[in-house]
């Protein structure tokens, strides 16, 4: 990996990754100040991180398409991933906002970490291609 | 804990995106390892090539880019002035004030016409300041650094010289942020010289950037971006390397080039000695 891809993929993490998780730490702060105790249940419960997920990926794609077109497979492969990741968050957000009777919490908090934790790995890839991108003159 | 269909279906198609995306990234981190770093066809290298290998004139161009407004880069043919040139996007001053770039070679214009080439020129530097300019009255100026990157400069006319030279050195005098770069072979004030421009405030504004062949240590970083067996036996072979290549730019880039594709097939020593041995890998 490029100087280039580590400075880029380091600012992308502090800037994009922690500050979308900062909500959650405030949250956490807020609840201890109130003597409530912690629980996965009650920061992710709702499927919370699942629209972080969705922002990050939608980030990563929009840096890997910025401006100039595709120039390989593998930033197609990447981008299409990356695209395939909001599309299925969104649609379980969407499915766990309405609710019923099969729905189960611990399952959501489950599947709203590892959503989380693909779409990290797909954006870091997207990012790690767009930063090698060739530059136009 | 157990999966309903729905999550099911959604954790596989997750787990699938991210082994293809982390497959993409390895294939596209593989092929940028494999990509041929060099560029044996003679154009300036672009601003982000891996193979420019900086020289003393990096360091004088950017330093003499903080105080001095007109800077001529000069040098043999091929030597790597128009590389250098481009490589101002990159100095400490052009970052640092967010400088307006306006790059334009004159080899790509009608030096042979005077008011077609000032058409060009104006139309180039509306372009690059994002406001129409037609005219030297038209304000030119704006709150921001602007730099002019003028290659091929040597090819002015008389006429084109006295249109351009006093009006851009007037706006100089207004903005202390102007920089104009030129690229040309001879010493700058011996070729205004050479036009009507003899007025030696003209003359003597420019600080003239000599580019000279790769030293040593050039050469051997040029060198050491060939996959390493290759390497090193182009390491062992210097003396060859730099009396063929005389040290210049696009004669080292020309062998890297052959030697990282010979090396694909994975060639003998011999094999290789015989290829930094033969002057055509030069050209």
């Amino acid at each position: 990996m490029t100087q280039k891809s580590k400075y880029l993929l380091t600012r992308w993490i502090i800037f994009s990754v922690v500050f979308a998780l900062l909500p959650f730490l405030f949250k956490i702060l807020s609840e201890i100040s109130r003597g409530h105790e912690i629980s996965l249940e009650m920061l992710f419960g709702r499927g919370e991180l699942l629209l972080v997920s969705v922002t990050l990926c939608a980030v990563a794609v929009g840096e890997l398409f910025e401006i100039t077109p595709i120039q390989s497979i593998a930033t197609l492969i990447a981008g299409g991933s990356a695209i395939i990741i909001i599309a299925i968050t969104s649609f379980y957000y969407a499915n766990i906002s309405v609710g019923g009777e099969d729905l189960k919490i611990d399952m959501v908090i489950w599947m709203s970490i590892s959503l989380f934790l693909c779409s990290v790995v797909v954006s870091s890839a997207c990012i790690i291609i767009a930063s090698t991108r060739e530059i136009k003159k | 804990m157990s999966f309903n269909f729905l999550e099911l279906i959604v954790f596989i198609i997750a787990i699938i995106a991210t082994l293809s995306s982390l497959v993409a990234m390895l294939i596209h981190i593989a092929s940028q390892k494999k990509k041929n770093p060099f560029f044996p066809n003679g154009l300036p290298l672009p601003i982000d090539a891996p193979s420019y290998v900086e020289r003393e004139c990096d360091h004088q161009l950017a330093t003499a880019l903080e105080t001095e407004q007109f800077i001529a880069i000069t040098g043999e043919y091929r030597i790597g002035k128009s590389s250098l040139l481009m490589r101002v996007m990159q100095a400490p001053f052009f970052v640092r004030e967010r400088g307006k770039n306006c790059y334009m070679d004159f080899q790509s214009m009608r030096t042979d016409n005077t008011e077609l080439f000032l058409e060009e020129f104006f139309k180039s530097v509306s372009k690059s300041l994002g406001k129409e300019v037609i005219s030297w009255q038209d304000n030119i100026l704006t709150n921001q650094a602007i730099v002019f990157r003028l290659d091929e400069f040597g090819l002015l006319t008389d006429d084109i010289a006295t249109k351009l030279i006093p009006p851009l050195y007037s706006l100089s005098r207004e903005n202390n942020n102007l920089r104009v770069i030129v690229c040309l072979p001879e010493l700058v004030d011996n070729f205004l010289k050479k036009t009507s421009i003899n007025n030696p405030k003209y003359l003597t504004a420019w600080k003239n950037i000599s580019v000279k062949s790769f030293e040593e240590k050039e050469i051997l970083q040029l060198l050491s971006l060939l996959p390493k067996p290759v390497a090193q036996v182009a390491e062992a072979q210097y003396d060859t390397v730099l009396k063929l290549s005389s040290g210049k730019p696009l004669g080292l880039q020309c062998l890297c080039d052959k030697l990282f594709k010979t090396a694909r097939n994975n060639p003998k020593t011999e094999e290789l000695i015989a290829t930094i041995n033969d002057q055509d890998n030069y050209k």
